[in-house]
């Protein structure tokens, strides 16, 4: 009898291992909406699987060879008075693995070319007549970053380029949702929504064995009107990418310029 | 947003309002970010005209705020930087350097990234 009771309790503790086992194995699941509810000062909830179709996304990213994109774009800008105003842009963006990128840029505003040829990377205005160029390293990425940093020159669609690496920005989410399925121009998607230090930002991947991102909503949580950027993306992953794509010839009469690579800014002198 | 940040942004919208003046109704103080994995924060210094990141004579209504804007702001001074011209310009090439000779003003171009700011310089030999 004492046996058979040493044992039951046995059964019982395995039970209650057991059963605590598959309470933390579905955690994530219970515990967002109670976190939710707790109010906004909680941490939020991480989807776990919100994470991993980032992960998927940037690891089919990482594995094309070359890819074309053609993206419109809306991005807003914030006077003074606190109006919005919201202006439109396409951009085509040709890439080819490891050392090659054409962008070219469109709006009622003003055009830019970008020409990275795996030794020069060159801005061009057609518009204006004015180019300028600097020796670029000898890879995409470090191209991208030196353009971004030392430049100043903004790349369009740049996550693109960081999703998939270990400078993608995956440490920093503080809430992921899985929002559900989403069609963008006739592509199934997931939606997915997330939160970080002082951006909110969305992204439609789509299903399939293609994980590409279709879609990308870019909220600035940092000025109180809450400014945001929007892209939709067609994609052409069997692209025109010979060398004479990223080759930049000046056009006639065009003039070439320095770039303004100094600590000072125009924006900051009186 | 934190109430800190809250008061930040606002110590930083009224700064700004004070150096704008009244007559500004067209000046940028945020533009959106565009990317989120890259640190970059380009937020901070868009104190500027929404005309000015415009190709010239090419936007009509944005062209003619912009030398209006640059005609009130902009002293000749040597090394001051202005983002766009005064109407009557013609291009010099100098030595290999480009320069905008606008009635005896001389501006050398350049790419602030993908924006063409012009340094006011001394008259090229």
């Amino acid at each position: 009898m004492g046996l058979q009771g040493i044992g039951s309790k046995k059964r019982l503790l395995s039970l209650v291992l057991c059963a605590g086992g598959l309470v933390s194995g579905f955690s994530p699941a219970l515990a967002a909406p109670g976190q939710a509810a707790a109010g906004p000062q909680d941490a939020p909830a991480v989807d776990p699987n919100a994470i991993k179709a980032l992960e998927e996304m940037g690891g089919f990213l990482r594995s094309l060879p070359a890819f074309a994109i053609t993206a419109e774009t809306t991005t807003d800008e914030v006077l003074d008075s606190g109006q919005k105003i919201q202006l439109s842009s396409e951009a085509e963006l040709r890439a080819r693995r490891p050392d090659k990128l054409r962008v070219d840029i469109k709006s009622d505003r003003k055009q830019r070319q970008f020409f990275y040829d795996g030794k020069t990377f060159t801005v061009n205005g057609p518009k204006g007549g004015y180019y300028a160029s600097f020796d670029a390293p000898p890879t995409l990425a470090q191209t991208i970053a030196t353009a971004e940093h030392r430049y100043g020159v903004e790349i369009p669609l740049v996550d693109l380029f960081y999703w998939g690496t270990d400078k993608s920005g995956i440490k920093d989410i503080q809430s992921a949702i899985d929002v559900g399925p989403a069609t963008i121009d006739g592509v199934e998607t997931e939606q997915y929504a997330f939160k970080q230090q002082g951006v909110d930002w969305q992204v439609w991947i789509e299903k399939g064995d293609k994980p590409l991102p279709r879609k990308l909503v870019i909220t600035n949580t940092q000025d109180p009107t809450q400014p945001q950027h929007v892209a939709v993306l067609d994609w052409n992953l069997k692209p025109n990418v010979g060398n004479a794509v990223f080759a930049f010839n000046p056009p006639k009469g065009s003039h070439r310029i320095q770039f303004d690579a100094g600590p000072s800014n125009p924006g900051r002198s009186p | 947003m934190s109430p800190h940040s809250f008061l930040k942004s606002l110590a930083v919208v009224l700064g700004f309002g004070l150096l704008a003046g009244s007559a500004e109704a067209r000046a940028v103080r945020t533009t959106t970010r565009t990317h989120v994995n890259s640190n970059v924060n380009r937020d901070v210094d868009v104190h500027r005209d929404i005309d000015v990141d415009v190709d010239r004579n090419y936007h009509p209504v944005a062209t003619a705020a912009a030398v209006t804007a640059t005609a009130t702001v902009t002293a000749a001074a040597i090394g001051s930087v202005a983002r766009s011209l005064p109407p009557a310009c013609s291009t010099a090439v100098v030595s290999g350097v480009t320069y905008q000779n606008c009635e005896g003003t001389w501006y050398q171009p350049r790419y602030s990234g993908t924006e063409v700011s012009y340094v006011v310089v001394n008259p090229p030999r």
